[in-house]
């Protein structure tokens, strides 16, 4: 055979990964050992001996710091927030979970003496003072006990002192945070959600306190750091693409844009960011709808290598679930409570049908079973306006559905991007408090999706959850809440089935399949490095499987080598 | 920060909030009124009557102000801070789907005395609205935590529904007062309390001209009317009380000053919206003489002086 090297593809340097074995996502071959890879793509999967067709041709080298570890594709996060984590990894953690992060180990404390241990272990290294009180995120009373102002007066009488709640909307308060805070008694007293003898402000209440830290959380330097956090996180986390699901909820959509951007380069992440506009940002902007796809339309302009948009729309359609305003149909809350609507449905409807007929895929936040009525009874009528085969449009959350709405989803071809992590650390207090235990149990109801064929992929929402697909599949397979209790084994998933929801079904709803989410030829050669097979770990080690490291478009990232860009954040 | 009065307007989508805060910022005929809206790009004043732009708060010439709450009401509210001494009023639009008696929450953590909630409503639209699955749960609460409904497009519905739309009102909000309205035009002495022609309704003025006897506004198609009660010995708080409740749905608000008996060296001031009513210490009375005067706006017709004063009984 005479080769014509007109019509040969050219590769700049072919880099064969042997391992011991890779897990492909690939139905036709679903496993392999080894993969050559070139121009940042995948060549060809199988082994040293299938590959040789390719290593004769053609000048390779063996990259063979694989050889005893398990490749599977690179880890993919549907629904994230960068400016979240950006945020909260300001501060060190002391949640009733793990938390392993690029700026520290924070491992769960779930006694009252454990947390006061680690509390003041960690008051001890704050050095800050001129600038910023010592903030401790993750506290939740149900494991850490009574830690409110007369406790933390008593441990610390002389600096301000803050517990940041788990749930992310409630501050606890000593004395010397009051001060400097500038709070009377008389005032905080007149403020509702409010308990001044506790120190403690939730919800509206907290508000005032976050507008003061605002200026310090997003200071340029402070803030920019917290973005190169959330990097780091999610390199650990074996994650080489994500979906962001909200620019601009902090009011400035560009600049975040141009930061993330800026950043995700600046340090050679290894991860690409899809951006998402949401209602949240063009209704607080005053913008109609054809005025918000203008833009949307323009800032799509400048999408690099790593950062980008491509033609996802949010809808923000109930509350937050921490703080019960999800949106549930009869008998609602136990505690007879509303729920809210982040917009009236007319409003979310002009933006869902703007965006859908210029083509865009549409997600939206839905916590609860009303609120997934609404957006069936859009998708439905939408396809009555404009009829769209693919289009994918995607609740996110799933938070608490009836099984007869993930059939009703089907048949409108929707998908789900889940949070498991929601049943995790949910699904005991809400049948207590309020959705009783049928409801309570059956949050995201994964089972019910994997028994009909609905595709569907698993988030962290970050920090709902920890950034780390591995973790959500494992909550996703056991359905083991933090409390121990395994409700409603029946909407458990399979193990594959949780595999293919952070990479293949993952890359299903960001619309690149066709890149990413499993080892074949032609697509990214993004992989997640692991040290151990998940297969052979089975469902209860999922989350303690160490990561290596990642590739991302060939190119190599262990984590530990990336000591220059995870620097302590406790000063 | 000065003791602004604030009102909360609430009512779901297209029930005509945005043109009747339209409407209010350029009538407050001399009131200083700040407003704080949800959506600026509806906000449409007319151009000669912007004094200048000032990030995201509008100057009008006639010393109002309207400023985007956006999503952080602490910081709308804390704009308003620095300007507190050049305002009378502050009108806060709640949006379609929130409940104005929080947003009422929001205004009072800055100690900012509430003076009412008002919502309005689409009187084609809102018996829809309010069976509606997503929405009418909504709607009926907004309606519980009104203090005055503004029926708003009566234009638009025959006679028989507006019949049977204020029937269905008494049953859903029993003792709230309802205006019927027209593209939003409500009298500014109903909404904020102030009379036209007036900076504030001032109950110890004697250049007022309605002294003791009623007052119609003939240039509202649903007009209103005013009534001035006067007493010149002091009262006891019952007889207020019994008063406040007595007043029923055709009266819209009172507001005077009170001379007490069991503290009758000082001037209190009487406040009503609808059923909620209030009664607040304010100043030594000084030189001025000791009188009970109080000024109650109604529907027209609907009572008398006499009637009224009846009410007022010892």
């Amino acid at each position: 055979m005479s080769s014509n090297s007109s019509t040969q593809p050219k590769f700049d340097k072919i880099t064969v990964f042997p391992a011991r074995k890779i897990i492909t996502m690939c139905d036709a071959m679903p496993t392999a050992q080894a993969v050559a890879v070139g121009n940042g793509k995948i060549i060809s999967v199988g082994t040293m001996d299938s590959l040789k067709p390719w290593l004769e041709r053609y000048p390779h080298e063996i990259d063979d710091r694989f050889v005893d570890k398990i490749l599977m594709p690179g880890l993919i996060d549907p629904h994230v927030h960068p400016s979240l984590p950006a945020v909260t990894t300001q501060f060190p953690f002391i949640a009733p979970d793990d938390w392993l992060l690029p700026t520290g180990k924070f491992p769960g404390a779930t006694t009252p003496e454990a947390y006061v241990e680690r509390l003041k272990e960690l008051y001890a290294q704050h050095t800050d003072w001129d600038n910023i009180p010592f903030i401790c995120w993750g506290f939740h009373p149900l494991w850490h006990g009574e830690q409110y102002r007369p406790q933390l007066n008593e441990l610390f009488p002389d600096k301000p002192v803050i517990l940041w709640h788990r749930s992310f909307h409630e501050l606890i308060c000593n004395d010397e945070a009051l001060k400097w805070f500038d709070l009377t008694e008389e005032e905080v007293k007149r403020m509702p959600e409010t308990n001044w003898e506790k120190g403690h402000f939730w919800e509206n209440g907290a508000q005032p306190l976050v507008v003061k830290l605002s200026p310090c959380l997003f200071d340029p330097k402070r803030y920019g750091k917290g973005v190169e956090t959330f990097f780091a996180m999610a390199h650990q986390g074996g994650i080489t693409s994500c979906l962001d699901m909200g620019i601009g909820i902090f009011g400035d959509a560009v600049g975040e844009i141009n930061l993330i951007r800026q950043i995700a380069d600046s340090v050679n992440a290894p991860c690409r960011v899809v951006l998402t506009p949401t209602t949240v940002d063009f209704l607080a902007r005053g913008l109609k709808s054809s005025q918000a796809l203008e833009q949307v339309e323009e800032w799509s302009k400048t999408n690099s290598r790593r950062v980008m948009l491509d033609r996802h729309f949010k809808l923000q359609v109930d509350g937050a679930i921490f703080g019960g305003l999800s949106q549930y149909g009869f008998p609602g809350y136990l505690d007879g409570h509303a729920g809210m609507w982040m917009a009236p449905p007319e409003v979310l409807f002009e933006f869902a049908e703007t965006f859908w007929k210029a083509g865009y895929q549409l997600h939206a936040h839905i916590n609860g079973d009303l609120s997934a009525d609404l957006f069936i009874d859009i998708i439905r009528r939408l396809q009555e306006i404009k009829p769209r085969f693919g289009h994918r449009a995607t609740l996110e959350h799933f938070a608490f559905t009836h099984e007869d709405q993930s059939r009703q989803m089907q048949e409108l071809g929707m998908l789900v991007s889940a949070n498991p992590y929601y049943h995790y650390i949910l699904s005991d207090i809400f049948s207590n408090e309020w959705l009783g235990s049928d409801r309570g149990a059956q949050m995201v109801r994964l089972g019910s999706l994997e028994r009909l064929g609905i595709p569907f992929a698993l988030h962290s929402d970050c920090p709902m959850a920890p950034l780390s697909p591995l973790t959500l599949a494992w909550t996703a397979v056991n359905r083991v809440t933090i409390n121990g209790n395994l409700n409603s084994p029946e909407e458990r998933i399979s193990l594959h089935q949780a595999l293919r929801a952070i990479t293949i079904d993952a890359a299903w709803i960001l619309r690149k399949e066709n890149e990413i989410g499993s080892i074949r030829a032609g697509k990214m050669a993004d992989f997640a490095v692991l040290e151990a097979d998940p297969y052979e770990v089975g469902a209860e080690g999922l989350k303690d499987i160490p990561i290596w490291g990642v590739v991302f478009e060939g190119e190599v990232h262990p984590v530990h080598g990336r000591t220059d860009t995870i620097k302590s954040f406790i000063d | 920060m000065k003791s602004l009065p604030f009102t909360v307007i609430g009512g779901y989508l297209g029930a005509g909030k945005t043109t009747l805060l339209n409407h209010l910022l350029t009538n407050t005929s001399g009131l200083r009124v700040a407003m704080l809206v949800n959506d600026f790009g509806s906000v449409n004043i007319d151009v000669d009557l912007i004094r200048n732009h000032e990030g995201d708060t509008i100057n009008l010439a006639n010393g109002c102000m309207c400023c985007s709450i956006a999503d952080n009401f602490a910081m709308a509210i804390s704009r308003l801070r620095d300007r507190a001494d050049d305002l009378d009023h502050i009108v806060i639009e709640a949006s379609g789907v929130a409940d104005p008696a929080k947003i009422a929450q929001y205004g009072q953590m800055y100690q900012l005395p509430l003076d009412g909630i008002l919502v309005v409503a689409d009187a084609e639209q809102v018996r829809t609205q309010a069976q509606n699955k997503y929405v009418g749960d909504t709607v009926l609460r907004q309606f519980a935590q009104a203090d005055l409904i503004v029926l708003n497009k009566t234009d638009l519905a025959s006679a028989e529904d507006m019949a049977s739309l204020r029937t269905w009102l008494t049953e859903i909000a029993p003792g709230t007062p309802v205006i019927e309205s027209v593209q939003s035009q409500v009298p500014l002495a109903v909404l904020l309390g102030a009379h036209e022609g007036h900076a504030a309704v001032n109950p110890l003025s004697d250049h007022l001209p309605y002294h003791n006897h009623s007052q119609p506004q003939e240039d509202h198609p649903h007009g209103f009317e005013s009534w001035t009660l006067e007493r010149s010995h002091p009262l006891n708080r019952q007889v207020l009380a019994h008063f406040a409740k007595a007043l029923g749905e055709d009266i819209y608000r009172a507001k005077g000053f009170v001379c007490l008996q069991d503290d009758p060296d000082r001037r209190y001031v009487y406040q009503q919206v609808g059923a909620r009513w209030s009664l607040e210490p304010d100043a030594a009375w000084g030189d001025d003489p000791r009188r009970t005067r109080l000024v109650i706006i109604g529907r027209r017709e609907a009572t008398n002086a006499d009637s009224l004063d009846a009410l007022l009984r010892d």
